[in-house]
């Protein structure tokens, strides 16, 4: 939790305080976007070494689509209800 | 759009580089390393959407503060749901839906803790949220309103699901998309790692 918070603030501190030429801001979407490839790119390889990798891959994949579907109707549902609590309200 | 194929691509030629290079190419803690760098990143790039501050105190409504705290409950709600139905453990599902659409941080802090296994789902759940969020925006402002984008796309909705929002709900729902993205891209670090 540490790790994350200063990792977060560092960032953003530095980069107020020495702020960046507007050019930069691409560089930096970019380093982010090659940054999340690594990851997924390294998550995939480990994935691999499993035994039964493509056993779970198959069975994860139907859940995570289902769980996606809930949570995105869960969010849209609770914002809903908020909705007819506030015009009930004003 | 073209990034999602990038990060499929990446997945894939993870998946079969280990089959080409048995050999652990890099060290054990790179995840880690990677997962701090690209948080000192999304620190740096919240620096910009702060410099506007007229029009944010123009605009902000007390209301706007609900709304991440409702999609959060909500997607919690769809995984105890989802939990008690699959007999999954619940803490590691409500892990993965606090990612809210941030596959990258999520995966990645899953892996670190509690392995691959749970990391792919993590991955693949808002993964497909997002890809969702993107493609089925017009369908859900019909069923739901033009809220319902903002809603689906959780914290995704400042970046890459913000161009649809302004193109199907409107400019007027701009910045309530920039301020939830913003605070639950702030929180989903936090929220994730507190149920692994």
């Amino acid at each position: 939790m540490f790790e994350i918070l200063l990792s977060l603030l560092s960032g953003f501190f530095l980069f107020s305080v020495f702020s960046l030429p507007v050019r930069w801001h691409g560089f930096l979407d970019k380093a982010m976007m090659l940054m999340v490839m690594m990851i997924v790119f390294l998550i995939g390889r480990n994935l691999s070494r499993m035994p039964d990798a493509l056993e779970v891959m198959s069975s994860m994949a139907f859940h995570s689509f289902l769980l996606s579907s809930l949570g995105i109707l869960g969010s849209i549902f609770a914002c809903l209800l908020f909705f007819i609590f506030l015009r009930r309200r004003l | 759009m073209r990034f999602v194929f990038f990060l499929i691509a990446s997945f894939v030629l993870g998946l079969f580089s280990f089959v080409w290079f048995p050999f652990d190419l890099l060290p054990g803690n790179a995840i880690s390393l990677l997962l701090y760098m690209q948080l000192f990143l999304v620190g740096a790039s919240l620096v910009g959407t702060f410099a506007n501050g007229q029009s944010w105190r123009d605009e902000f409504h007390w209301s706007w503060l609900c709304y991440p705290i409702l999609i959060t409950g909500g997607a919690y709600l769809a995984g105890l749901l989802f939990s008690l139905v699959f007999d999954y453990p619940l803490f590691d599902i409500l892990a993965v839906m606090s990612g809210l659409g941030y596959y990258s941080i999520t995966s990645t802090l899953i892996a670190e803790v509690r392995g691959e296994e749970l990391a792919v789902l993590g991955l693949f759940t808002n993964m497909f949220r997002e890809l969702m969020s993107i493609f089925l925006a017009p369908l859900l402002i019909r069923l739901f309103g033009k809220m319902a984008p903002i809603a689906s796309a959780a914290s995704t909705s400042s970046d890459t699901v913000l161009p649809i929002i302004l193109r199907f709900s409107g400019k007027e729902y701009a910045l309530l998309a920039v301020f939830n993205g913003i605070v639950l891209t702030i929180a989903v670090p936090f929220l994730v790692v507190a149920f692994l």
